[in-house]
């Protein structure tokens, strides 16, 4: 399933997909992977996109 | 023992000496050097790890096949040392494709454009090994396919490992 969320709080902060993967030290791959729902991070890197973001782990990954 | 064992034991376990010593040397030197450890996330080492798999399956498919053609032919026109390189660089190149357009062939901390520099120079140099040996007329004796193909085969699967960096590139740019 897509991950949104992720993508909108990124163009939320004008990122790009290669500075949150720099910031996440991850490849830009691995962020559009998850975006695309191809890959399920481990809970370490949806907190480091969490935090790079801002955001809580509910409101990027908890599905409703 | 005869003399030809002796050579053989003596030449084998000096290559395998030699090799041995040089991956040592790699994994030491890497160890020390921090800028030389390769990083890769957990999603690239997930993708590598399946690489490897199905380099492994491809490796064993290859080996059968290698098997059952020489019980079911008399005299396969292939050396037998030439065979298990076909065989080793199949595994190979589907672990670096899988790997690549999966984008987990590069490491985080890894220039792509020396990488993609030096799989043209290798290549570049291979095929014009082998391009010399089809025109010395040394690939093919007695109707045997000799070792002297390894540099072109070898020349190629490195072109064709560039040509799907650039598709994974080409690919990448359009999802960018």
């Amino acid at each position: 399933m897509k991950n949104l969320r992720i993508k909108a709080a990124r163009a939320g902060l004008d990122m790009s997909q290669q500075d949150l993967a720099e910031k996440c030290n991850v490849s830009r791959q691995t962020i559009s992977a998850i975006e695309k729902g191809d890959y399920n991070p481990t809970i370490n890197l949806c907190i480091a996109i969490c935090k790079a973001l801002d955001k809580t782990l509910d409101e990027l990954f908890w599905e409703q | 023992m005869s003399n030809n064992l002796e050579h053989a034991l003596g030449f084998v376990l000096g290559v395998t000496i030699v090799s041995v010593a040089l991956v040592l040397v790699m994994m030491f030197v890497t160890s020390r050097d921090k800028k030389l450890k390769r990083k890769y996330d957990e999603r690239q080492e997930l993708i590598r790890g399946k690489g490897f798999k199905y380099a492994c399956y491809t490796m064993l498919i290859g080996n059968m096949l290698y098997g059952a053609f020489d019980i079911a032919y008399d005299r396969i026109p292939i050396e037998a040392g030439v065979m298990c390189f076909f065989v080793a660089l199949c595994g190979a190149c589907v672990y670096a494709w899988y790997c690549i357009l999966n984008g987990a062939y590069f490491a985080l901390n890894e220039r792509r454009k020396q990488i993609i520099i030096c799989f043209f120079l290798i290549s570049a140099f291979n095929l014009a090994i082998g391009i010399s040996s089809i025109i010395s007329g040394t690939i093919v004796k007695n109707g045997m396919l000799t070792y002297s193909c390894l540099n072109l085969v070898t020349g190629v699967a490195m072109l064709l490992t560039a040509v799907v960096v650039f598709i994974k590139m080409f690919i990448d740019k359009k999802e960018e």
